[in-house]
């Protein structure tokens, strides 16, 4: 049992991942399909690089093979107010 | 149709090819899923899992049918399946701001009333006093008290599970690069990870089903369309129904995440997520539900959904070799549809015919001459 907290937004702990990767998951994309991992309020801005060591070590890739993780947009919480400033 | 020795190549491990696979399985049947990348991550997981036959139809009819049939499915299977898939029995609000709009939605109501289906017209007052966030510039809204949502992610990821309980095998990171076949039946699925025998090949490669159908010659008319949406940090409960409008479709999430959705752009194989639309959403919901202003958006994207040209799928037997079937072109509905698709392709597979006709979704309707009328 490892109970330790890889993803702090959606507590996710390192066993959901290490199952994660022994469902078939081959990247981190895909870990974060499953198990949630990365989804939170930081969007794997934390996690993203622990994600990327277990991956590498499980699958015995190199962390640069590995498919990218998709950043996605805004970088940091905005407010809907921000997004429709102009129209004010 | 189907003999017991008869192998079950399925191309394409999105929630199409799961559902298939996984009611196969439920049949006692075999199949392989062969997946270019992961379980899910193309439309499958570029969808807000909204389930609304009937605020999103616009006419009666098979297709109508089919949805609502669909539909009917997921309080069962939310019980079936062993992972839990977030289903919601919330009910829909199709908010109508203008006059124009108004006579738009008392037609649609008037249909559906003649269908038997559940509708009702709510005034500013009601609809307000049904869900309190909502804008006070509503002019009413339609209820639709049978179009509910679920996690689109998690139905897939549920669907892969089971297939492979009952004995179904995916394989992920492989990808299709060829069929082979012999006297006019397909023989073999080829792929970049070695050569698979098959005495049916499903192509349930969504935005890819064109590649996969040219394999064998034949022109399956899919083109990716784009769709993005954007999501909100976690909230308390703020409204319980699915709300639409003109612009946008709103869902708050179990988790408390609001889910603004989406756009149709054709764009190609692009998905890329752009400040525009991600404007639009904002606006679209802000309008709609106007304390969504003060909330932050943490995370927009992108996916890219299989269009055909009368928006209706593309299903059943083909005219190509022996063996090849097809079960693509879902669009907008591939959530809602997936597990109809899935049963009524494991039945076309054991008993040779569906217990839903599916002549009205073959492929043939798009050969040349053939009228093609739109839902």
């Amino acid at each position: 049992m490892n109970e330790l907290i890889i993803c702090r937004c959606e507590e996710v702990t390192k066993d959901e991942i290490l199952e994660a990767i022994g469902a078939g998951a081959i990247s981190i994309n895909a870990i974060k399909r499953l198990t949630r991992a990365g989804m939170g309020l930081c969007q794997g801005k934390i996690c993203c690089r622990l994600l990327s060591l277990l991956l590498s070590d499980e699958l015995k890739t190199p962390l640069g093979e590995l498919e990218p993780y998709s950043v996605r947009p805004p970088v940091r919480p905005v407010k809907f107010s921000a997004l429709i400033a102009d129209e004010e | 149709m189907e003999k017991s020795s008869d192998r079950i190549v399925i191309a394409g491990g999105g929630i199409i090819g799961c559902a298939i696979a996984y009611y196969l399985g439920l049949k006692g049947v075999k199949s392989t899923v062969i997946e270019r990348r992961d379980v899910g991550c193309e439309a499958s997981s570029a969808a807000a899992g909204g389930l609304w036959p009937q605020a999103e139809s616009s006419r009666p009819g098979m297709f109508m049918d089919l949805c609502l049939a669909g539909n009917a499915m997921f309080e069962e299977l939310s019980r079936q399946l062993e992972l839990d898939i977030e289903f919601r029995p919330s009910g829909l609000l199709h908010v109508v701001e203008d006059e124009q709009y108004r006579e738009e939605a008392e037609k649609l109501m008037e249909w559906q009333l003649d269908s038997g289906l559940k509708v009702d017209w709510l005034d500013a007052s009601e609809t307000l006093k049904l869900e309190p966030s909502l804008s006070e510039d509503v002019m009413g809204s339609l209820y639709f008290p049978d179009d509910n949502h679920l996690n689109p992610l998690s139905l897939t990821r549920a669907f892969a599970v089971g297939a492979k309980k009952l004995g179904a095998e995916i394989s992920t990171g492989t990808s299709v690069t060829g069929i082979k076949t012999v006297s006019g039946r397909v023989s073999s699925l080829v792929t970049d990870r070695g050569e698979i025998g098959a005495d049916i090949i499903i192509n349930a490669a969504g935005c890819w089903a064109g590649q996969v159908g040219a394999m064998v010659d034949m022109e399956v008319p899919v083109e990716p369309v784009r769709g993005q949406i954007i999501l909100s940090e976690p909230l308390p409960p703020l409204f319980k129904r699915c709300i639409v409008t003109r612009d946008v479709y709103i869902i708050q999430k179990p988790r408390g995440n609001v889910v603004v959705g989406s756009t149709r752009e054709f764009v190609g194989y692009d998905k890329s997520v752009t400040p525009e639309a991600i404007h639009l959403l904002h606006r679209g919901a802000v309008k709609a539900i106007p304390r969504l202003k003060s909330v932050s958006f943490i995370r927009a994207w992108a996916g890219l959904r299989p269009y055909t040209p009368d928006e209706i799928p593309i299903m059943g037997a083909s005219d190509g070799p022996e063996g090849f079937l097809l079960a693509t072109g879902h669009f907008r509905n591939g959530i809602l549809l997936s597990a109809i698709t899935g049963k009524l392709m494991s039945e076309l597979i054991t008993d040779g015919k569906a217990s839903i006709p599916l002549e009205g979704y073959r492929l043939s309707r798009f050969l040349r001459g053939a009228e093609v009328e739109r839902k």
